[in-house]
């Protein structure tokens, strides 16, 4: 020790000495950072201010995602219509790639990728670039396997319907990314503020031992549709099948259960698909059964009739005599194949569909004021209020209307001049159906909030007409099926009613020369009945005539849908009530 | 009675700033990463404690083991670390960026960390033996090789920051022992002639750090780093947007590797520019208490030992907080105490440890 002590000392003086400068080049060194920090947070230039700003909210929006999981839609028996998946954002780090050829080989195998642009990014350098949007979990997997720190992937929520194409125009679709990820048309329009649940919000604290309470985002609800996925499937095969043997442009199938309003199955030809959006053509977009008017035709009749015997102005055995040509309001009425029928009864005009009868029912009998008070009290020139995003009112004229005059009082009573949509005219169908009462049509039957499970109950409009009108109007209806179609909507051991509608179609000079809407609507069994059916085909090719082309559309999917649903047959039917027994169709 | 005393030159007010920057560390890695998704990143805190509790073990042992035994076991302490990194070479985890610098004894250590501190103690040894003739080009030969070994296995991991460290450490250490200016001279324009040599050496990543540095605007996507930490900054104001504000860059994720590299554009967002100034005053007075150790020390070792500890802390604060102002490359060097990582804070905490041990045997006059 002691003969150290000298140099060490000696030595300890160097570094004494240097002790200063050391402390010096230290404080130089502070003073630069503190002034470097002094410039950054110090108040600037408003312009540079200003830029800093702006480049902070641009990206502020652009990643601030906080939407909570999106609700799931189930179909009445719980199968899913659509779900939440995730896709990833693919892009790399190539700054950070350690073997270029095997990331270069990985990468464009997997995301099946030109391997010459994926050379050409991975040996860019940059920190970071691009590779692939919408990679699926499975190829992301694969991704993921690399396990390569240069790889950026970000998750990015996306809407996915295991069911494709069914149901597409009922459910809608969900476009957008991050704050502007929504819900479009349909059940995801309609309902996209159960389904998107709530976005989280945050406080600020400066305290570090309590982090921000971020609410936890509340997940959307769940939906429970009155859509029966299988009813959804057979018809839009049959609806298909439909379009091609009739050669017709478009149509639509609803099937509801007229005791509720509830939609069973709602299709409209072309398809959609929800997975693939063709975002370029608003039009493909929409739910044709709920957007699209067509003049309904023929089956007005059954409307018409319906209003004149719950206003008493006429009775079932009202007759009058027709001579094939009907005047109002100096328009010329014939009926559809230009005959005079002479004495005529009610059942008749909606059996052989005479226009005359019908134009002389809502004319003389019933008067203008009446006939379109029930016109407007079946929901005819208002929304139905279903829960879809996208419905149209249709379009009915009414006294008092510039538009309106006494012709159109005699062609409404038969469904032409004006204009409604599919599910307006089931949906008035349905309350003679059911005995009178309008019911609100809906598609969602459930609300699932966590645990908690809210029944919506189906909501009862108004009553229309009495039972005993509807009794009438519907034995009408059974004969219009029994003797007027030849049994091309009967359904073998049920009683079916319905009417057809042919309908022209309507230009701004005038109506299309041989191009017509075939409608038919009916419901079965026609005393309780189960389903009601609106089938609608546009401008079919092999026969004008809706008796020939919606009816027997009509009766190939109802002969499955009793099958389906397991409907008794009337004997049947009758046999258990005798017995005592209770059945579906006998309710309130 | 002698430990008794011995404690009594324990220097509490280095522990004290040492564990208040610990604590500021911890805060603001749960700041960065409470809501991450990234399970790895998720459990950051809890490792940071357990390291921090560790280190402080550390810290505790080898202020009570005198210094100078460890000088003794120089040769044996050299061994350890070049085996180290041999390992590590071998058999090591390939982490970030390819770069193999773990290797895994159930826990997963960095071993080029551990030489931080090792080669402070071994090349400590060396130059105090040899003080007298430190103009002698042979033992400034000598040095650099001792050097050499271990920085270039560091180098070839890669690990750039850390070889720069190593460099750093060996500067302060032949500074203190009294290198000569024109030395220096010399040394400087050797590295000047060299540096082209390096560079090209490097892998494309740790050019494109230094290249984004000196020329930012030329790749805005290369920018992005930097510019995100600079917004983060310069967001902070005064007294900052408050912790974990949910408007901040650091929580809309905007900022990388935030709970390391930029943990200090965290703190200067969050708590603005008296937060800022509180880490770097609580660093700055961990670095004059170990500087004091050194001019206190009682012998030559003891003072070099305090000196590259201190040179360590001193580098690492300015190289990452120079990164955050974009004023120095981006190295991937930590915050000392502050930022996450395990073995950078054993390291430290050994460096902590080892200098206490110095202060506490000092000599008894001032």
């Amino acid at each position: 020790m002691a003969a150290q002590s000298e140099p060490a000392s000696l030595q300890q003086e160097t570094l004494r000495r240097r002790l200063p400068v050391v402390v010096a080049g230290l404080i130089v060194i502070s003073i630069a950072l503190v002034t470097r920090m002094v410039l950054f947070q110090a108040p600037r230039d408003p312009r540079l201010e200003a830029y800093l700003q702006a480049v902070r909210d641009a990206n502020y929006s652009s990643t601030q995602r906080q939407t909570s999981a999106r609700g799931i839609i189930y179909d009445r028996t719980g199968q899913r219509l659509a779900v939440n998946a995730l896709q990833y954002r693919v892009g790399i780090s190539a700054n950070l790639v350690s073997d270029p050829d095997f990331m270069v080989q990985q990468l464009s195998t997997i995301l099946n990728l030109d391997p010459l642009k994926v050379n050409e990014i991975v040996r860019s350098g940059v920190p970071y670039a691009l590779l692939a949007t919408n990679v699926d979990p499975q190829t992301y997997q694969q991704i993921a396997a690399l396990n390569s720190v240069a790889i950026v992937a970000e998750q990015i929520p996306r809407r996915y319907y295991p069911q494709g194409s069914l149901a597409g125009q009922i459910i809608g679709f969900v476009a957008g990314d991050g704050d502007t990820f929504r819900g479009y048309n349909g059940i995801e329009g309609y309902y996209e503020r159960e389904l998107a649940g709530r976005t989280r919000q945050a406080e600020i604290t400066i305290n570090p031992l309590e982090l921000p309470s971020d609410d936890a985002p509340e997940k959307g609800q769940d939906l429970v549709l009155t859509i029966d996925r299988d009813i959804q499937f057979l018809v839009e095969s049959t609806l298909a099948s439909a379009i091609e043997s009739s050669g017709a442009v478009s149509g639509n199938i609803i099937v509801m259960d007229p005791m509720t309003g509830d939609i069973l199955a709602m299709a409209s030809w072309p398809p959609l698909d929800p997975n693939n959006i063709p975002l370029n053509d608003e039009r493909l977009l929409r739910n044709p059964a709920i957007s699209d008017i067509y003049e309904p035709g023929s089956v007005m009749k059954v409307i018409t009739m319906a209003a004149a015997l719950q206003a008493g102005a006429i009775t079932p055995d009202w007759v009058y005599n027709d001579e094939g040509v009907y005047l109002v309001g100096g328009e010329e009425i014939r009926n559809w194949d230009g005959q005079a029928y002479g004495i005529v009864d009610a059942e008749t005009v909606i059996v052989e569909s005479l226009n005359i009868g019908a134009s002389k029912i809502a004319v003389e009998a019933l008067g203008r004021n009446a006939f379109y008070s029930y016109l407007t009290a079946f929901g005819f020139g208002s929304r139905t209020r279903v829960d879809l995003e996208g419905e149209q009112l249709g379009r009915l004229r009414i006294p008092g209307d510039e538009t309106w005059s006494e012709s159109d009082l005699g062609v409404n009573a038969f469904g032409q001049g004006m204009a409604v949509t599919p599910l307006q005219m089931l949906n008035a169908i349905n309350a003679i159906a059911n005995g009178g009462l309008l019911m609100q049509p809906r598609v969602v039957k459930q609300v699932i909030h966590g645990q908690e499970v809210t029944n919506i109950e189906p909501i009862f409009i108004r009553r229309v007409i009495s039972e005993e009108v509807a009794r009438q109007v519907t034995s009408m209806m059974v004969a219009a099926v029994e003797r007027g179609l030849d049994g091309r909507a009967s359904v073998e051991g049920y009683t079916v009613a319905g009417k057809t509608g042919t309908a022209e179609i309507p230009s701004p000079v005038g109506y299309v020369t041989g191009a017509t809407i075939a409608t038919f609507v009916g419901f079965l069994p026609a005393d309780a009945p189960q389903v009601s059916i609106l089938v609608k085909l546009d401008r079919p090719k092999t026969a004008i005539f809706a008796s020939q082309t919606a009816a027997p559309v009509f009766q190939a999917l109802a002969e499955r849908l009793v099958t389906y649903l397991e409907i008794p047959t009337d004997e049947d039917r009758r046999y258990l009530v005798a017995e005592g027994g209770i059945v579906g169709a006998l309710r309130p | 009675m002698r430990s008794q005393s011995l404690w009594r030159n324990f220097d509490y007010v280095l522990l004290a700033a040492v564990g208040l920057l610990i604590v500021i560390g911890l805060f603001m890695i749960r700041s960065a990463t409470f809501d991450a998704i990234d399970d790895e990143l998720r459990t950051r805190v809890s490792d940071q404690v357990l390291y921090a509790v560790i280190g402080l073990g550390v810290m505790v042992f080898l202020a009570s083991v005198d210094y100078r035994t460890l000088g003794g076991l120089s040769l044996w302490l050299y061994l350890t670390m070049v085996v180290l990194l041999v390992l590590v070479l071998a058999l090591g985890v390939v982490g970030d960026a390819g770069a193999q610098r773990w290797i895994n004894f159930g826990i997963r250590i960095q071993p080029s960390e551990i030489g931080k501190i090792f080669i402070i103690i071994t090349l400590g040894t060396y130059l105090s033996k040899r003080y007298t003739r430190i103009g002698d080009l042979r033992v400034l030969g000598g040095s650099l090789l001792h050097l050499a070994i271990p920085a270039g296995l560091v180098f070839i991991q890669p690990n750039l920051g850390t070889t720069i460290v190593f460099a750093v450490i060996w500067f302060a250490l032949v500074w203190g022992a009294g290198l000569k200016i024109r030395h220096i001279v010399i040394f400087t324009l050797v590295l000047l002639i060299a540096a082209p040599l390096v560079y090209s050496q490097m892998r494309p990543y740790q050019q494109s750090r230094i290249t984004t540095f000196l020329n930012p605007e030329g790749d805005p996507q290369a920018f992005y780093n930097i510019r995100q930490a600079i917004i983060s900054i310069g967001s902070g104001g005064l007294l900052g947007k408050g912790y974990a504000a949910p408007s901040g860059q650091n929580r809309l994720r905007f900022l990388r590797v935030r709970h390391t590299d930029f943990i200090f554009s965290v703190i200067a967002e969050e708590f603005g520019f008296v937060g800022g100034m509180i880490v770097m005053g609580l660093i700055g007075v961990v670095i004059l208490r170990i500087m004091r150790g050194a001019r206190l020390a009682a012998d030559p070792l003891g003072a070099m030992i305090c000196y590259g500890v201190s040179a360590i802390i001193f580098f690492q604060t300015f190289v990452s907080i120079g990164m955050n102002l974009q004023m120095l490359p981006v190295t991937g060097l930590t915050l000392p105490f502050v930022s996450s990582g395990g073995t950078s804070l054993l390291s430290l905490m050994m460096g902590i440890g080892l200098a206490q041990s110095v202060i506490m045997r000092r000599r008894r006059t001032v």
